[in-house]
């Protein structure tokens, strides 16, 4: 009894024709959505819900998850590919993955990233199962000091994600600070930073300013290079990850997995941080971080890997206590209740074959999401081969497409050409953009965070140290900061005994 | 990189300039309870001393190398010809519909990189324009505005 | 070359006029003769953006056209809203919002429309809103929870979805009628401001729907609502009024449409989307995403709104509500 019979259960219900039928549906879409850029999987859900109210509510669900699961597998073929982020979670894929196809491996990289997530979505399913609950409650504890703390470290990696200047780095964060808080302030519920025009209240928009910075800028300056010889000129070596680049990949992933799975239980951002975090932490401890940026294949591995298992987590909050914790999860929410089921912490009790149908159309979601992206990897590595006079007006039109259906308004496509334009400049000036699009993720959570436990304190800054999780996270935030110097002391200190030699 | 680095550092300055004012007008509030513009004050405040810093720091580098040209020749005007499309595209596409607006972009960006066979840039850019729309709007549920013609 | 562009030319003024001509005879017919365009004024996921489609397809029977809908959850709704002040008032260009967008982000910040440029259509229910604490709380009533935070001025914290919205008013309300002194804590959005009372960060939620699944399984209390009438899932749990605080939850889920729309078209969009209120699956629905069904007609609606507008106004100014400043 228990886990085994269940999780059989589970898979009865699964391989039902009509779940099978849906979960392949779901994971086809999906896959199409994701490789799209900027195009959400919302819209895509919203079309097919109605049509899933004569099924049961475990068929919706597991069609819904299957769409999901797609998204999340088809977000970095464009980062590779084109360098265009088709989220925001794929935003360091970009870094290292793009420098992989530049140098003509572009298959190894789509292939790791494909079993990257497989693995990662294996790992994460096998924490839905056995964790989730425990998980979810843990999760509760962190409040707003807490997430002060968490997101303090989280911008010591800034420091981490430089690849040339850290002092541009840094600045670049700041800008990405700024940037963030565009928009309506939280507490007092006013505008700042909008310069009068009503759009920005929501803020710039995390995907106009993501596929600007990387999508627009990268055709700028391709178009301003010559193009009559083509962009990738490097021939293209094997089609699949070598046994090398496992060998370099593996420990990346598993690690990209465990991280993207903790963090992404956080709401608000959680798979963008995972990302930039794993691929921060594999940077830190790879013997020859220097490789990192110029085609590592450990710096796709590893966010791939953890932006889905982060989103395996993201079920978590909504299955065990029936919070959505991001827009996505939130269509899911309105499904169930719409098939009359209120998620909540009975759900798991009162409905086990919708859990375990679910857990169990992940596995099989998966597993077909593989089977799908293999192959398709061959006509990926294709695309680079069409004629940049032809790819690049097919890859603005995705762009502009993608960032128009966020809204179905033009200023969002304003907002994208104008970050298209800085990014051109940044890179011209060099600059990096991957800094600032985790301050710009990362920003105004701090700042909720800060305003909210000072409210909460009465103004006390106590608060942040008295709590243990917080009082923690400061003092590791702090020591990641002192890491940062070591080497430099190291430096020093060998110059002085070569000297004294 | 010694003259970019100066340049960009004073646009940086600049910028951090006007978010530090506009911060204080927006209001700091106290370090127990701090305001609209507290977050945004600090991030300027330190922004604005870095950029010094990096000025200071191009300064006093020597060049190593002959600075490239910040446009290389003859290149960058295809560049703004595209950003103008763009732009004017994002104006107009509410009003004259995805069809025919995209069309048109279509024909410009096909356009801008093949000038000869105009029949081909034209067949590309209808089937583009063609096979977009029913994938966006028809399978995926997107939805664009249809404009004056009702196209 | 010159030949084909002059010649499409040619045929674009011709396709023009006809269609010209089309929009002209469609007058004559009764409305509406084409699909109805409509903008909800939310993402997809959460009550709105389902329960207006699914009346919109309920309505669509009794008009004979469908409804073409878009989403444009920006700026709270100011955007869409925004964009339809300014669409032809011809009955095809008509909003499914929020009272609140109307309402209540005009007079906390600057937005390119008032309320008076709209014509509202009729309004079919509202989220449902009331006060919850954690079950193993000492405070079983509401009357209990006032005592408490009259005794310890400044312990109570509550967390709600925003400055200004009518949970954070409630809340102001009863403050300012006993002389309490309550910290708030804004969240972005009503899902995480619950999750902060879950995870016992503030004393209580001024909160929406989100909270029943758990109040069903004992983990919350919900202690009263902010609703005319108790709830039929929770029977026991009183109403603001009843426990003598005059608050009503007074937001709506509506349609609204661009100033003047011919009143036989408002009247014929009011009437097919009331019938499409009466159907089963409506109202079942409705019932399990916990939505409080009511309904006006346009002119109540119209009055109803202004109204509330300006006991909205007043209460800003009462609770000194943060306001953005007027710009020169």
């Amino acid at each position: 009894m228990g886990f085994f019979d269940n999780i059989l259960y589970g898979f009865q219900i699964t391989f039902q024709p009509i779940n099978f039928l849906f979960c392949g549906i779901g994971v086809l879409m999906g896959t199409l959505v994701g490789v799209l850029p900027g195009i959400g999987p919302a819209g895509a859900m919203a079309l097919l819900l109605p049509a899933t109210f004569q099924f049961s509510p475990t068929s919706t669900l597991i069609l819904l998850a299957g769409i999901y699961y797609g998204v999340q597998y088809g977000g970095s073929t464009t980062s590779i590919l084109v360098n265009i982020p088709g989220e925001a979670s794929s935003v360091v894929t970009c870094i290292d993955g793009h420098q992989m196809a530049r140098q003509g491996r572009a298959g190894p990289a789509l292939g790791i990233a494909a079993w990257g997530s497989f693995i990662a979505g294996t790992i994460a399913n096998l924490g839905l199962m056995f964790v989730a609950i425990p998980l979810a409650y843990a999760a509760l504890r962190l409040g707003p000091p807490e997430y002060f703390s968490l997101m303090c470290m989280g911008l010591i990696i800034v420091t981490y994600l430089a690849q040339h200047s850290v002092l541009k780095a840094i600045m670049m964060a700041l800008v990405g600070i700024i940037l963030g808080s565009i928009g309506l302030d939280l507490i007092t519920g006013l505008p700042r930073f909008t310069l009068g025009i009503n759009e920005l209240t929501d803020g710039a928009g995390m995907i106009p300013l993501v596929i600007g910075l990387f999508g627009i800028s990268e055709i700028l300056e391709n178009l301003e290079k010559s193009l009559e010889r083509d962009v990738f000129k490097a021939p293209l070596k094997n089609l699949w990850p070598s046994l090398k680049d496992w060998t370099q990949a593996k420990w990346a992933i598993v690690r990209g997995s465990i991280i993207g799975f903790i963090l992404g239980i956080l709401p608000g951002g959680g798979a963008v941080i995972s990302s930039f975090v794993s691929y921060a932490v594999e940077k830190k401890v790879s013997r020859n971080p220097e490789r990192f940026g110029k085609g590592a294949i450990e710096g796709v591995a590893s966010p791939e890997s953890a932006n889905n298992a982060s989103a395996g987590a993201s079920l978590i909050p909504l299955l065990s206590l029936g919070i959505p914790p991001n827009p996505i999860m939130a269509i899911f929410f309105t499904a169930l209740m719409i098939h009359g089921i209120q998620p909540g912490p009975l759900l798991i009790k009162q409905y086990p074959d919708l859990f375990w149908g679910l857990v169990a159309s992940l596995y099989l979601g998966n597993a077909l999401l593989l089977i799908l992206n293999l192959p398709l990897i061959g006509i990926w590595v294709k695309v680079l081969r069409i004629p940049y006079k032809i790819l690049f007006p097919l890859i603005l039109l995705f762009c502009l497409i993608g960032v128009y259906s966020i809204n179905n308004v033009t200023f969002d496509l304003y907002v994208m050409i104008f970050f298209g334009v800085l990014g051109w400049m940044m890179r011209k000036f060099g600059y990096e953009p991957a800094p600032l699009v985790l301050a710009y993720v990362l920003g105004p959570l701090l700042e909720n965070a800060l305003r909210q436990s000072l409210l909460i304190s009465q103004g006390s800054f106590l608060i942040f140290i008295t709590r243990p999780i917080s009082a923690a996270a400061l003092g590791i935030a702090f020591l990641l900061l002192l890491s940062n110097f070591f080497p430099y002391f190291r430096m020093r200190r060998r110059e002085y005994e070569k000297f004294n030699e | 990189m010694k003259v970019f680095d100066q340049l960009s550092s004073i646009f940086w300055f600049v910028i951090s300039t006007a978010v530090f004012i506009e911060s204080i007008r927006l209001g700091i509030g106290k370090i127990q309870n701090p305001g609209v513009g507290f977050i945004t004050l600090g991030a300027s405040g330190i922004l604005g001393i870095l950029s010094f810093v990096l000025f200071i720091k191009a300064t006093l580098t020597k060049e190593e190398k002959e600075t490239e040209p910040l446009f290389s020749k003859g290149r960058w005007p295809r560049v703004l010809f595209v950003l103008f499309i763009l732009c004017v595209y994002s104006v107009v596409m509410p009003t004259l519909g995805y069809l025919l607006s995209t069309f048109i972009l279509m024909t410009f960006l096909f356009w801008v990189l093949e000038r000869r066979k105009i029949w081909l840039v034209f067949t590309a850019s209808f089937l583009s324009t063609l096979i977009s729309y029913f994938v966006f709007s028809k399978w995926l549920n997107c939805q664009f505005p249809d404009g004056l013609f009702g196209l | 070359m010159k030949r084909i562009r002059w010649n499409m030319g040619k045929g674009m003024i011709l396709c023009g006029f006809l269609l010209l001509l089309m929009c002209g005879l469609s007058y004559a017919q009764e409305f509406p003769t084409k699909p109805i365009n409509m903008v909800i004024t939310f993402s997809p996921g959460g009550s709105a953006d389902p329960s207006m489609r699914l009346l919109a397809s309920k309505a669509e029977k009794f008009l004979g056209q469908p409804f073409v809908t878009t989403n444009n959850g920006g700026g709270g709704g100011s955007v869409a809203m925004t964009i339809l002040s300014k669409e032809r008032p011809d009955g095809y260009h008509i909003s499914g919002c929020s009272s609140t967008s109307l309402i209540r982000i005009p007079q906390f910040r600057e937005v390119p429309y008032k309320h008076e440029d709209f014509v509202p259509i009729m309004h079919f229910g509202a989220p449902p809103s009331g006060l919850v604490v954690k079950a193993d709380s000492p405070w079983k009533t509401l009357k209990e929870f006032v005592e408490y935070a009259k005794k310890n001025p400044g312990k109570v914290t509550y967390s709600s979805m925003g400055i200004g919205s009518p949970m954070h008013l409630a809340m102001e309300f009863i403050a300012k009628q006993e002389g309490i002194q309550w910290t708030h804590v804004p969240y972005p959005g009503s899902g995480p401001a619950f999750t902060a009372v879950l995870g016992g960060h503030v004393t209580a939620q001024s909160g929406s729907s989100e909270s029943y699944p758990h109040v069903r399984a004992g983990t919350i209390r919900l202690l009263a609502i902010h609703h005319e009438k108790r709830f039929k899932s929770f029977p026991d749990v009183p109403t603001f009024r009843e426990m003598g605080y005059d608050f009503i939850n007074e937001s709506v889920f509506m349609f609204a449409g661009p100033k003047g729309i011919p009143p036989s078209i408002v009247k014929r969009l009011d009437e097919a989307f009331r019938k499409g209120m009466e159907d089963p699956e409506f109202i079942q629905t409705m019932e399990k995403m916990e939505i409080v069904v009511s309904y006006r007609n346009s002119e109540d609606l119209k009055k109803y709104l202004e109204e509330a507008y300006d006991r909205l106004g007043k209460m800003i100014r009462e609770l000194k509500l943060p306001k953005e400043p007027e710009k020169k």
